[in-house]
């Protein structure tokens, strides 16, 4: 190739490297800023992999929804769930859809882990944001804390999510009532 | 150094004069560059490598204590370093191979920290599958660019990985052809190094990379009707071999034409595997509609594969006579018959098994014409494989069990035996007409 192609082929080639992670950073700064925080209750497992680090995976309680018609759903696709604050101050399941809500309604994408048919049938949902990455030096002392999920459905161990236009970031998660972020200081 | 001692010496007695010296080392000093710029080469990745590696590993030093833009600078050093030194090479050492590929693996190394950096201290959802996607296309204009061989390798394996995280691990698509595409556009760069470097280690990884990659990415267009991609699986077999039988590759050294080991080792494997019965029964259980012959990707993919290998079968018998036609070469064909037949039929598994005998003992002839020790024992490996296989669900006595390998095992010996001794009567015979001369 000739040098008076390849050069502008480099410099769009550069600029192509540099906006894609930068508008990746510019979109979750958007979304910090913006978005409308929730605390959604889970159980956190520890877990480390040589390739991922260490990371705390999310198993979100109350992401099951009641329906009547199961045949409208198949499993993996995406949906829509509308989310509202309950009395204790945490995010549940309003409704689920197809179609994203109109109006003020504040979503996250998500899909469909599996339906349930029963007596009572119900979808099962999954949140595309069930992992929380954890900083190095958590590493060790963090293990015995999150081994085993608690067998209390209403702990108070919960991820703060920020969402936006429907889609989340897990910012903070809360074990105990102490930050996972305070918490090397407290056991080390 | 021996050399240089030898041509002083020759040069001392009088056996040859000064020019032909300086002549002689100057042809040893160009016939010793290739391998020597081969290692600088390799020595000059490796360390691209290591250097990028190094520099993650010092940037995230202390990395707890930064705060969010700090580490977000961070993510996007070497991103930047490795575009600079790219940058380097391309406007001053863009004739240096070690420079360009050097710098174009450290680059393509450093988007992919870049964006699992950004995506880890974002917690940013979803899963690995974005990312690789982002990062295989972002890749992808570096092998062009830079014209960087090393670049297209780890192309290869990105979209490989990519292909699987999509296909087989992940649970958020059920429908994913974007591999293909992404394959496609890796080929001119393949194409360009097999026409301008045929020769070179790079291309060789190449016709290795290439086919490794299909094999492992066709799986993925498994959906319902699975079965069907055994047909897919042989007949990509089948074209592997007759690809690896293309002119330009066939005159390789078998070793670099992974076209043909795959094609002829996958398709051993494949019927070793499909010898067994549960494979059939589990077939003739299957309820297959109408519809979903014609359909599913499975027979698409099929369909598309057999037709492409008869197609470069036929024309590469148009150039030979048909009895050069090799065993593996009608495999996929055969298969195919035997699987419409193990459809309703029980006599698949057998059929198998006579398949896979006539293909060893067909492999141990070719050999024995070509005079090949590989060729012989790649053939009695697959009868070997084929009793032993057979151990598992017949019921032999053990005696008779142990006399099978002993007559293997003497068979292997015996072959090769013989096979060494024309082998030095061939060249003895030479040797003994020049001495009656």
């Amino acid at each position: 190739m000739k040098k008076t192609i390849l050069l502008p082929a480099f410099l769009l080639m550069v600029a192509a490297q540099l906006y894609i992670p930068l508008q990746l950073v510019k979109h979750s700064e958007h979304i910090l800023e913006t978005g409308k925080v929730f605390k959604f209750p889970i159980a956190p497992v520890y877990y480390h992999s040589p390739a991922q680090g260490s990371y705390i995976q999310l198993t979100y309680y109350g992401n099951t929804i009641q329906t009547d018609r199961t045949e409208d759903w198949v499993q993996n696709e995406q949906v829509y769930v509308a989310l509202r604050v309950d009395s204790a101050g945490y995010a549940t399941i309003d409704s689920v859809s197809k179609e994203i809500p109109s109006g003020n309604t504040d979503y996250v994408n998500a899909f469909v882990d599996y339906v349930i048919e029963d007596s009572i049938s119900s979808l099962v949902i999954r949140y595309p944001f069930n992992r929380f990455y954890l900083e190095a030096s958590m590493k060790t002392s963090e293990r015995p804390l999150y081994t085993d999920p608690p067998s209390d459905p209403t702990s108070i161990s919960y991820a703060i999510v920020t969402i936006k236009d429907g889609e989340a970031i897990v910012t903070d998660v809360v074990a105990d009532g102490i930050s996972i972020k305070d918490q090397p200081q407290q056991t080390q | 150094m021996k050399l240089r001692k030898e041509v002083i010496d020759l040069l001392a007695a009088g056996v040859i004069n000064q020019e032909i010296a300086e002549r002689i080392e100057q042809y040893y000093q160009s016939k010793a560059s290739p391998s020597q710029n081969r290692l600088v080469i390799i020595f000059g990745i490796l360390g691209a490598i290591l250097v990028g590696l190094g520099i993650v590993l010092i940037l995230t030093y202390n990395w707890d204590q930064l705060s969010r833009l700090s580490k977000t600078i961070v993510a996007f050093i070497p991103l930047v370093i490795g575009q600079a030194v790219c940058g380097y090479t391309l406007l001053k050492q863009s004739d240096s191979v070690t420079w360009r590929e050097g710098s174009s693996a450290f680059l393509v190394l450093a988007i992919g920290g870049c964006l699992f950096l950004v995506s880890y201290i974002y917690n940013i959802s979803g899963s690995i599958e974005s990312l690789l996607l982002a990062w295989t296309l972002l890749a992808l204009p570096v092998i062009y660019v830079m014209r960087s061989s090393v670049t297209s390798l780890l192309y290869l394996i990105g979209i490989t990985w990519y292909a699987c995280e999509a296909g087989y691990w992940g649970s958020e698509t059920d429908e994913n052809y974007n591999y293909w595409g992404l394959l496609l556009l890796a080929i001119p760069h393949y194409l360009l190094l097999c026409k301008k470097d045929g020769e070179s280690s790079f291309t060789a990884f190449h016709h290795w990379f290439i086919p490794l990659s299909v094999i492992i990415s066709l799986g993925t267009l498994a959906e319902e009707s699975e079965e069907l991609m055994f047909i897919a699986y042989m007949s990509l077999f089948g074209l592997l071999y007759q690809i690896g039988n293309i002119p330009f590759l066939a005159e390789l050294k078998i070793r670099n034409n992974g076209y043909l080991v795959f094609g002829s080792v996958g398709s051993a494997v494949l019927l070793l595997i499909l010898s067994f019965d549960g494979f059939w029964e589990q077939l003739r259980r299957n309820d297959f509609g109408e519809n979903s012959w014609l359909t599913t990707p499975e027979s698409i993919a099929a369909i598309m594969l057999t037709l492409s290998a008869i197609a470069l079968l036929i024309k590469r018998q148009q150039k030979q006579k048909w009895k050069t036609i090799k065993p593996v070469d009608l495999v996929f064909m055969v298969f195919i018959g035997i699987f419409v037949i193990g459809m309703q039929s029980n006599a698949a598994a057998v059929l198998v098994n006579l398949l896979l005998l006539i293909m060893g003992v067909l492999t141990i002839r070719e050999g024995v014409r070509q005079d090949h020790f590989g060729i012989v024992n790649y053939g009695l490996l697959i009868l070997t494989t084929l009793i032993i296989c057979r151990f598992f669900d017949t019921d032999i006595h053990a005696v008779l069990k142990g006399l099978l390998f002993v007559l293997v095992g003497f068979g292997f010996f015996f072959t090769n035996y013989r096979m060494a001794k024309n082998r030095n009567k061939k060249s003895q015979a030479p040797t003994d007409l020049m001495h009656k001369a």
